[in-house]
């Protein structure tokens, strides 16, 4: 028998597909869906670990960045460089550092010397620095505008730091992304406030130390994909190699250093020793000298003195003699005043006698001449006698006189000689005095000579003094030098090298985990399509083959085999299956990783999605679908077309009409009405049909309620934050920390902005948990009324500050870590303390992970007293951002941090998921169309000639609607009911997957959104009966009801 | 005799696919009330278009269609529905039972809807299916069914009883009992039966036979003496 090409039997098939396209597009459209989510998801990953590939690959990540404790020189990188199997080594630079943006706000940022052939920066903004003193900003943390400003580096870093930068200002001249960063984390730091802003990129020139503070390696071998087992294989083959040269440089820059050292330590002890000598000798002679001249100048003075003294005492000497000058003087005066006046006495007497005598004379005489005359010779004998005794008066007087005379004259000759004495005496004072004015002189003189040589004595002194004090200092400098070289040396460990590669680096192993999220949702969101997509193709099928029985019958009967036959409707389902996947493979490969990556945009900008087709994906998808229809539609209809011709040919006996289970309930079931027992009845009759439609619908609420509470979770999350439990408006930090004094004139100060403040002591810990070491903020504090700033509660009750010795900590924290209240959780200090500290509460947060303590506990475990160098505030003031820059201007504050601005990021990053959202509204959308356009579809044609005979019976045309839809709303209401708790737990599930490293999400599905999905779901159901009504109006009464002939 | 139905110069063409098929042309006659009138002709004839124009199901292209003086070609399709609703009781020749209604919630489908509808128990009653109510057609036979689907155009109480073929699908006896229901009907209740047929055996049983051949009427013949169906022999 010749084959012939059956024209018309293809024409048959494709006519097929054009004239029952509804149904065409049905399958294929739920296996677009199903594909497409399925694909769409697990490619995701794909695409987001290829789009990082390239990018990490184009701009040369390293591999192994390695350090030592003593850094890295020159000679050790081209060392390096030179070894096999080493394509690049290129050394750099990296320091924390504290400076001041354009704002004025201070930051702590880690700047990292720019390399060449390494860690190359995409640039975003600006233009790469040509001067020393331009930058590269971190295109992330930084705003487009702070491209032309200005940075400061900050005068609170150590004398280290300061001396790093060449600079005190560098210009911002563009911004840069950097493939060590590519998340958002940028790190913790020993500085100021514990966590690093951003970071920034200089020219070498811009940043000069002695060595490298590391070195960055590629390995030529590490070409795989990164996370892939081979890039992983090649670098763990060249790490130890790696490792043992970087020692042994190491080792040998050690022993370098060290001898060197010594070497240095050795001269200069010896230079030191002379100089010692030097300055030993040089004392002596000086002091020498100095003793010289302190004698000689000590006899001067004795001798000055000696002088002083003579002076002095001739000086008394001749004041005495001045004196006794001056009485004598004065002796003499008087005693010439009394000489004149004795002698005038005297003599006055004696004239006065004289006188007297000679009165008594002249009367005697008188007497005489008269008695003379008289002649009386007794009174002339007496006055004789008188005259005699008056001559011997006279001649006593005289003698007196003589005597006075003699006396005076003596006297005189006393006073003359006495005078003369004292002229002589006089002249040896004056004399004595010109000798004493002249002695004195020269006593001035020489002291004079004295004190001048005195003084050149001191200044020569003190020179010498000071110049011995000085070299006396710098020798003991030196010494202390040498000493402190000696026990630096002594101090020097052996260097320790630390090879890190990749899985070191946050953002790298953050891009890992992040990429993989997807990958649990994809496990469970597509068997569920799947499934519906299976059901629809075996509902549809069965219902097409029941449609085309007697020409099925017909054609066996005409000769053509079953399997030809089979094939028609094999190839129908298939072909549909076949184009379905197609368009769910591309559309999915498409649509998904551009979704879930602009999801992500705020944490991973730095590159568009490269879209990649997994066509292995495809091949399995595409297997599952041809099964769900193809093979299912081989199995239904095996049992009709191994039935005879014949009876294929006979109308099939319509399906027993079944009693609900409802009717055994009279009491409801006489009270519904007529219509609603009918679609009852209808509902319950085909159980494929009625598990379809369930499930389909139910899947639809599903998703939309996950959808929903997907956002209901996630959007809140600012407000569950930052409204009910950090309720800071500020987060504040001092350059340096203030004691409690400073603490109470802060808060006297901003009294007329901030309403309440808290002084805090921070720090930054890594507790273990089951995800790895995770970064937890410590928050410090004795102030009661950090409970009014920051509310620990757990399940709507309030919690307590934690006890001395006790710790509260967040729950995600807690969660991970595996501790419950009463446990310890175990953390690391720094690099090298580890510590338990028992957990007193554990409440409810968001955002970050945290740990509360009193400052006793932090003392006991940090070592240190608390440091409260930051503050957490709340402001009544409506601007906070005039609040927080008045703090940064007038306040002393280094840093503000504006909750708002924070809960403002936080609302940004969580509104790009809306599109994620939006996606999955879609989809829930599309399959509840699919499967109710398909069910009534199938309903329609099912039941033309029932409808057809209520159309003759006189159901006006919104009556037949009601009586096909009714039973379509019945199923939706069932599934929604079914849906509910299905989406309560794939809305679990899928929060369950969704797990950022930083946040927890509050599982919350709001009453509001149970409605809206419901309600959705009614809608799209209503959707299609407007849709189908056409083709109620369409159905023939005259063509249905004829025979079947 | 008062003309009940009226058709005037019916014509009916239909236009599928460019190509015109002419079912019926100048198609006149009357039928009065009360009457059983069987319209009788070979396949393909015209008969069915004619009743289906006359049960409100099709439109008709030329010419008009009266009931009791209404004129139906001239209704809209709500008017259509109106119409059927209420003053048409349709029989069909493979009965169109809904298959998940047992035979008395069929009934019911059309007491819901009509204005004056006889009670559906009653209507099953006198169709001899008291036994039957609560069965599904499923569990009934042929002439059972055929019996339902009387009882529902019945139940409605319309002013017409139109039945397409109703013995085709069945039996001798059956048949019998079938037609048998149908002319008590009219001569108890003075229903106006149109019946379909290509059995030309049972026009006696009719007051009124018309012919219909190559889509027009041949001939109307008026039986003055009804032969009760029990003495129809085929």
């Amino acid at each position: 028998m010749v084959m012939r090409k059956k024209n018309a039997w293809k024409k048959n098939q494709r006519r097929e597909v054009t004239q029952t396209l509804g149904r065409f597009v049905a399958i294929l459209a739920i296996v677009a869906l199903g594909v497409g989510f399925f694909s769409g998801l697990k490619v995701t990953k794909n695409a987001m670990i290829d789009t990082a590939d390239q990018y990490l690959r184009e701009y040369a990540m390293f591999d192994e960045k390695v350090m030592t404790t003593l850094g890295v020189d020159e000679a050790q990188v081209a060392s390096i460089a030179a070894m096999d199997g080493v394509s690049v080594a290129e050394g750099a630079v990296s320091m924390d550092v504290l400076a001041t943006l354009d704002s004025g706000a201070s930051y702590v940022l880690a700047a990292h010397s720019i390399t060449s052939e390494v860690n190359k920066l995409k640039l975003t903004a600006g233009r790469m620095p040509s001067a020393d003193n331009e930058c590269l900003g971190d295109a992330r943390m930084l705003p487009l505008s702070a491209v032309g400003t200005k940075i400061t580096i900050s005068t609170e870093n150590d004398a280290d730091t300061l001396d790093a930068f060449v600079y005190d200002t560098y210009t911002i001249v563009g911004l840069t992304d950097s493939p060590t960063y590519l998340n958002m984390e940028r790190g913790t730091t020993s500085l100021a406030g514990g966590k690093i802003t951003a970071y920034l990129y200089l020219p070498a020139g811009g940043i000069s130390t002695d060595y490298f503070t590391e070195l960055y390696v590629k390995f030529t071998d590490a070409n795989g994909k990164i996370f892939s087992d081979a890039y992983d294989n090649a670098v763990a083959k060249m790490e130890d190699p790696l490792k043992e040269k970087i020692e042994l440089l190491t080792d040998a820059r050690y022993q370098d250093i060290v001898t060197k050292a010594k070497n240095e330590i050795a001269d200069a002890e010896v230079k030191y020793q002379d100089g010692l000598s030097e300055y030993n000798q040089q004392k002596a002679d000086a002091e020498k000298k100095l003793s010289d001249a302190a004698d000689k100048l000590a006899d001067a003075k004795a001798q000055i003195v000696t002088g002083w003294s003579t002076i002095h005492s001739n000086e008394s000497a001749l004041n005495d003699a001045q004196k006794q000058y001056d009485d004598g003087l004065a002796a003499y005066n008087q005693g010439v005043t009394d000489y004149e006046a004795s002698k005038t006495d005297a003599f006055a007497q004696l004239d006065a006698s004289q006188a007297t005598l000679d009165e008594q004379r002249a009367q005697l005489n008188a007497a005489l001449d008269a008695a003379t005359l008289a002649g009386d010779t007794d009174q002339i004998a007496y006055l004789q006698g008188q005259l005699t005794t008056l001559d011997t008066a006279q001649g006593q007087l005289d003698a007196q006189r003589q005597t006075t005379v003699l006396l005076f004259e003596g006297s005189q000759a006393q006073l003359d000689a006495t005078k003369a004495q004292l002229d002589a005496a006089k002249q040896q004072i004056d004399d004595g005095t010109a000798a004493l004015a002249q002695g004195k002189s020269k006593l001035k003189k020489a002291e004079e000579q004295y004190n001048t040589g005195y003084q050149d004595y001191l200044d020569g002194k003190a020179e010498a003094d000071q110049k011995l004090a000085d070299a006396a200092q710098e020798l003991a400098d030196g010494r202390k030098k040498i000493d402190d070289a000696q026990t630096e040396l002594n101090k020097l460990k052996t260097p320790s090298v630390y090879v890190l590669n990749r899985e070191t680096n946050a953002g790298y192993v953050n891009f890992e985990n992040d990429s993989s999220i997807v990958n649990g949702i994809s496990k469970v969101f597509p068997v569920f399509f799947f499934l519906v997509a299976a059901l629809v193709t075996m509902t549809t099928m069965t219902r097409m083959v029941e449609e085309q029985r007697t020409q099925i019958g017909t054609l066996k009967a005409l000769g053509y085999g079953g399997v030809t036959i089979a094939w028609k409707y094999i190839s129908y389902a298939g072909g549909a299956a076949l184009l379905g996947s197609l368009v769910g493979f591309f559309g999915g490969s498409w649509l998904f990783p551009w979704v879930i990556w602009k999801a992500y945009g705020m944490l991973y900008g730095f590159a568009p999605i490269i879209y990649t087709l997994d066509w292995t994906l495809f091949a399995v998808s595409l297997a599952v679908t041809l099964f769900c229809s193809a093979g299912v539609t081989f199995l239904t209809s095996r049992a009709e077309l191994s039935l005879m011709p014949s009876e294929l040919m006979r109308p099939k006996a319509p399906k027993e009409g079944k009693r609900v289970f409802l009717e055994r309930i009279p009491f409801l079931w006489k009270r519904l009405g007529f219509m609603v027992k009918i679609s009852l009845r209808n509902v319950f009759r085909y159980t494929k049909r009625l598990i379809m439609m369930v499930l389909g619908i139910g899947g639809c609420t599903a998703l939309l309620i996950t959808g929903f509470g997907i956002r209901d979770s996630i959007a809140n999350i600012a407000e569950d934050q930052f409204d009910n439990i950090m309720t800071y408006d500020f987060g504040v930090v001092f350059e340096k920390p203030k004691d409690a004094a400073q603490q109470a004139d802060f808060v006297a100060q901003t009294k007329g902005i901030l309403s309440s403040c808290v002084f805090v002591c921070t720090d930054t810990i890594s507790a273990y948990t089951n995800e790895g070491l995770k970064n937890v903020n410590v928050i410090a504090t004795g102030d009661k009324n950090i409970t009014s700033l920051i509310s620990m509660h757990i399940n709507g009750q309030q919690l307590s500050y934690p006890p001395d010795g006790s710790v509260a900590i967040s729950d995600k924290l807690a969660r991970i870590a595996g501790v419950s209240v009463g446990d310890s959780i175990r953390v690391k200090i720094d690099d090298t303390r580890e510590v338990s500290l028992p957990v007193s509460a554990i409440f409810e947060n968001y955002v970050y992970h945290y740990m509360l303590m009193t400052p006793a506990t932090y003392e006991s475990t940090f070592g240190t007293a608390c440091v409260y160098e930051a503050a957490l505030a709340n402001s009544a003031l409506t601007d906070q951002h005039v609040a927080a820059a008045s703090l940064l201007d007038e306040h002393g504050a280094a840093n503000v941090s504006v909750t708002s601005d924070t809960r403002d990021r936080v609302n940004n990053m969580m509104s790009s998921l809306n599109l994620v959202i939006f996606v999955i509204i879609f989809c829930a959308g599309a399959l509840a169309f699919v499967v109710l356009f398909n069910l009534s579809n199938i309903n329609i044609t099912e039941r033309v000639r029932e409808i057809a005979t209520i159309k003759v019976l006189g159901f006006y045309a919104p009556e037949v609607g009601a009586y096909v839809f009714r039973e379509n709303l019945v199923l939706t209401l069932l599934g929604s009911l079914a849906g509910i708790p299905l989406g309560m737990w794939l809305h679990g599930f899928v929060m369950g997957q969704l797990s950022f490293d930083m946040v927890s999400f509050h599982v919350v599905i709001k009453p509001l959104s149970y409605l809206l999905s419901v309600a959705m779901t009614f809608a799209f159901a209503f959707g299609v009966d407007l849709f189908m009504r056409p083709r109620l109006a369409k159905i023939n009464m005259v063509e249905s009801l004829k025979a079947i002939e | 005799m008062t003309p009940y139905v009226v058709f005037e110069n019916v014509g009916k063409t239909y236009e599928t696919e460019g190509v015109k098929v002419n079912a019926l042309h100048d198609v006149s006659f009357e039928i009065g009330q009360g009457e059983v009138c069987i319209i009788v002709g070979q396949s393909g004839a015209g008969k069915t278009t004619l009743l289906n124009i006359l049960g409100g199901m099709d439109t008709l292209t030329t010419g008009s269609v009266s009931l009791g003086g209404d004129k139906i070609s001239a209704y809209n399709r709500r008017q259509l529905t109106r119409y059927r609703r209420e003053d048409v009781g349709f029989v069909f020749q493979f009965y169109n039972l809904i298959p998940n209604l047992t035979a008395l919630e069929n009934v019911e489908m059309a007491t819901e809807l009509a204005k004056a509808p006889f009670s559906a128990k009653q209507v099953l009653q006198d169709v001899g299916l008291s036994e039957r109510m609560q069965n599904f057609p499923a569990q009934l036979s042929g002439g059972e069914q055929q019996r339902v689907a009387i009882a529902r155009a019945l139940a409605k109480n319309p002013k017409l009883l139109l039945c397409d073929e109703p013995t085709g699908a069945l039996d001798d006896t059956t048949g019998r009992q079938v037609l048998k229901i149908l002319q008590d009907l009219s001569r108890e209740k003075g229903m106006t039966v149109v019946i379909i047929t290509h059995n030309s055996a049972i026009t006696d049983m009719a007051d009124r036979v018309v012919k219909v051949k190559n889509g027009t009427v041949s001939s109307v013949r008026i039986n003055e003496t009804v032969k009760p169906i029990e003495e129809i022999e085929w």
